[in-house]
């Protein structure tokens, strides 16, 4: 599918593929409406853990990346309501975390990881 | 808790004013009573110095000053009295709770009755749960009238229509006075809900002004474990998004200290006062209190 | 402190802003040299960009990406850290920082690999010495046997692996000689995207943007966009110049929660020393907000400074202005104050 060079979807992408160096990463179908705006996911897999010793048996592990833009002026979109809905609505049932990947007005792109609930640092 | 009930700790309010407001602060003397209220999750913070002991940020000792949430936490559980301090504006303290008494008790009304609900539904759930361990599942049904009357007798519950409660209240001693002024004046009501909902999932709060959050809480006993989290000031769940810098903030102070930065908020809307019935909120599986975890990804 | 940084450096970052005076006050012809390089400056040089729906302003041509970056630091490459490099980080011979990041992955896996098996080995070991422990002497030669076969293979795997490690590097520089020397179409998949404050000030306070400032804020903002919008956006690119034109290379903060990183000089030649924060003289945060980015800023060593900008007129004069596009008349009544903000530990700041 052909990603709209214009839309954050797209900077996600290129971001994670050409720079973090992320595997088969790419825009989700299903799409949540919220207020004047069209919420999808990416999804895709992170290249091998940097630490050697946590590494995934099989390496297979698939994370979901809810793109999201913040410019210096416009206000701000991302509820928590909001935020429970794209669970909801865009992920598999017990999707424990997405990957809040923050579009800037400045050419970053910073990652978050947002678990569902409390979470300990200790279960990660 | 039960022992507590039975004989409830005193917690002295200290009276004292700046120039917009007054301001209480609950406090504890009792050292048997410190000891029984931090076996039940409230630790409070010591704040006793004398003025020329050099080490006094370090050691310190009574008075154990509480978070306005643990006190209301502790009133609400039936595990707490409060009384006035005597000090030079306690007594102007008492006119001003009397002449703003019928508009802080409107404010409160409301959110306690609220608080009463949710004890409600926690308790039937544990009690649920209890049966289930004791494998008598199939009775619930039937003696569900009969352990809910019990439920209702265990909680602390004020139901009267308003004129009545007027009278009670006008009659009513200090305590239910000073509540109704930390209810109205300092807690915002989310932030109590945010505190009570991890205090039931066995976490224990300490400020976290110092780390940057609402609270600090620990999985258990802070002399025995590290903290995990801290906790942001509750969101408006519905009008209020997320800050994105103040997220990087957050994860990014939480990166260096080993803590994941939660935010929270309180669903209200999605339940009707007047559905507001035991049965009803049994029924409906949502939680009141919405929490995420936010960490540090590791790159970008 | 100066003489540390490379002479190529000193060289390549020689302007702090893309403007290049070349006037000398004595010689009447240096002032005519000047007015043609200002004329054809601005005929010729006009950096193209191009501003997404999405609000973001990107520059797509290699040249421009570097002589912005060149003259002042400014804009980042999107798949970059700061400076746009990707390109020559993913195709360019003569940087050998990709080749060696590639060196240290396959590294990496030789070493996991060998690692794995190296684990095994371990593993089946310790399970004979429990049989050994257990079995009578018949046995027990039987286990020796295997206990040495075992032994030498781990001692082969090192071997091998140590070789493999070695020969690793000569093999890919080889292997990239190879992937150079094929005629590949490069594509550039990194732009330099500019923060919207960058673009205003390269239009309006040193027009070297092909576009005019009033059309950049006509395309950045909707017609009716609000008040507290453009209030907001005011403040942040008064506090932008205010700090450029005090010679500050100034840059996104984002990283560290806040609005912008001061750096003396630029990346290349120092870590930014101040973090700050734009606040609208009017606002007021609750403590835990200061807090919070104060333990952030001293965390990564850096002084957080607030800013604070008043706008001096009120807001129906602002949006008036604005419609107008008089932007000069907006800044010049803005005040601009500054607080430093650090945390005080009784009993650690004594000196």
């Amino acid at each position: 599918m052909s990603v709209d060079r214009d839309s954050i979807e797209w900077l996600v992408q290129t971001n994670l593929l050409h720079f973090q160096k992320w595997k088969n990463v790419e825009v989700q179908d299903r799409s949540l409406s919220w207020k004047d705006r069209k919420i999808k996911l990416l999804k895709g897999s992170p290249p091998q853990s940097s630490s050697e010793d946590n590494l995934d048996e099989n390496g297979t592990i698939e994370e979901y990346i809810l793109p999201v833009s913040l410019s210096q002026y416009n206000e701000q979109y991302l509820t928590l309501e909001c935020l429970d809905e794209v669970y909801k609505q865009l992920c598999d049932p017990f999707t424990e975390r997405l990957l809040l990947a923050i579009v800037n007005d400045d050419g970053t792109i910073v990652f978050y990881y947002i678990y569902k609930g409390i979470h300990g640092p200790g279960k990660v | 808790m039960d022992g507590l009930k039975q004989k409830p700790v005193e917690i002295k309010v200290f009276v004292s004013e700046d120039a917009n407001e007054v301001i209480l602060s609950p406090l504890i003397f009792d050292i048997a009573s410190i000891e029984a209220i931090r076996k039940i999750g409230i630790t409070g913070t010591l704040s006793g110095t004398l003025p020329l002991a050099t080490q006094q940020n370090l050691f310190l000792s009574v008075p154990l000053k509480l978070m306005v949430e643990e006190a209301i936490w502790l009133y609400i559980n039936g595990c707490a009295k409060f009384s006035v301090m005597n000090g030079p504006i306690s007594s102007r303290f008492s006119e001003l709770l009397d002449s703003q008494s019928e508009q802080l008790e409107q404010e409160s009304k409301l959110r306690l009755q609220k608080s009463f609900e949710l004890q409600k539904k926690y308790k039937q759930e544990q009690h649920i749960l209890k049966m289930k361990k004791l494998g008598i599942e199939s009775r619930i049904d039937k003696g569900a009238s009969e352990s809910n009357a019990l439920i209702e007798s265990s909680l602390f519950v004020r139901t009267s229509d308003t004129s009545d409660l007027m009278n009670h209240f006008s009659n009513q001693q200090i305590s239910g006075k000073i509540i109704n002024y930390l209810v109205a004046n300092y807690s915002s009501w989310d932030n109590y809900l945010l505190f009570q909902s991890l205090r039931e999932q066995n976490y224990i709060m300490s400020p976290g002004a110092r780390f940057g959050g609402k609270y600090i809480a620990y999985p258990g006993d802070p002399l025995n474990y590290h903290s995990h989290m801290t906790v942001r000031n509750a969101l408006d769940y519905y009008n209020e998004p997320i800050d994105m810098l103040e997220l990087a903030c957050g994860a990014r102070l939480g990166t260096t200290v080993k803590k994941l930065w939660v935010i929270g908020g309180v669903k209200h809307g999605n339940r009707e006062k007047s559905d507001r019935t035991v049965q009803n909120l049994l029924l409906n599986k949502e939680d009141d209190v919405s929490f995420f975890s936010v960490e540090w990804a590791g790159f970008g | 402190m100066v003489k540390k940084y490379s002479n190529a450096s000193n060289k390549r970052y020689v302007y702090p802003l893309p403007v290049h005076p070349t006037l000398n006050s004595n010689n009447p012809i240096s002032w005519a040299i000047y007015l043609y390089k200002c004329y054809t400056n601005y005929e010729s040089s006009q950096i193209a960009i191009s501003i997404t729906k999405n609000g973001q302003i990107m520059v797509t041509e290699r040249e421009s990406m570097t002589y912005l970056w060149e003259h002042g630091f400014f804009g980042t490459g999107t798949l970059s850290r700061s400076e746009p490099s990707w390109f020559s980080r993913t195709y360019n011979d003569d940087s050998s920082t990709n080749v060696l990041e590639a060196i240290t992955e396959r590294r990496r896996l030789q070493r996991l690999e060998f690692k794995n098996e190296r684990e095994k080995i371990t593993k089946r070991l310790n399970e004979l010495r429990k049989k050994r422990d257990i079995n009578s002497a018949e046995d027990i030669e039987g286990i020796v046997k295997e206990e040495t076969r075992l032994l030498e293979i781990e001692r082969e795997s090192l071997r091998n692996f140590k070789e493999k490690q070695e020969s690793l590097s000569a093999s890919i520089w080889k292997q990239k000689d190879a992937a150079t020397s094929l005629d590949i179409d490069l594509v550039n998949y990194e732009s330099l995207e500019l923060m919207p404050v960058e673009a205003l000030f390269l239009s309006f306070a040193i027009p070297v943007l092909n576009i005019r400032s009033d059309d950049l804020l006509n395309t950045l903002f909707h017609e009716n966009a609000n008040c507290e919008t453009i209030n907001r956006f005011i403040n942040k690119y008064v506090a932008y110049h205010h700090y450029r034109s005090h010679g500050w290379c100034v840059r996104s903060g984002i990283k560290f929660g806040t609005d912008y990183l001061l750096y003396k000089r630029g990346p290349p030649f120092q870590h930014a020393e101040i973090c700050v924060m734009v606040i609208d003289s009017q606002a007021s945060n609750d403590y835990t907000w200061y807090s919070t980015l104060s333990r952030v800023s001293s965390g990564a060593k850096k002084t957080l400074l607030l800013c604070y900008v008043e706008v001096m007129l009120n807001n129906e004069e602002v949006m008036e202005l604005w419609q107008k596009k008089d932007l000069t008349t907006i800044f010049t009544n803005c005040k601009v104050g500054e607080v430093i903000y650090r945390r005080w530990v009784p009993g650690k700041n004594r000196d």
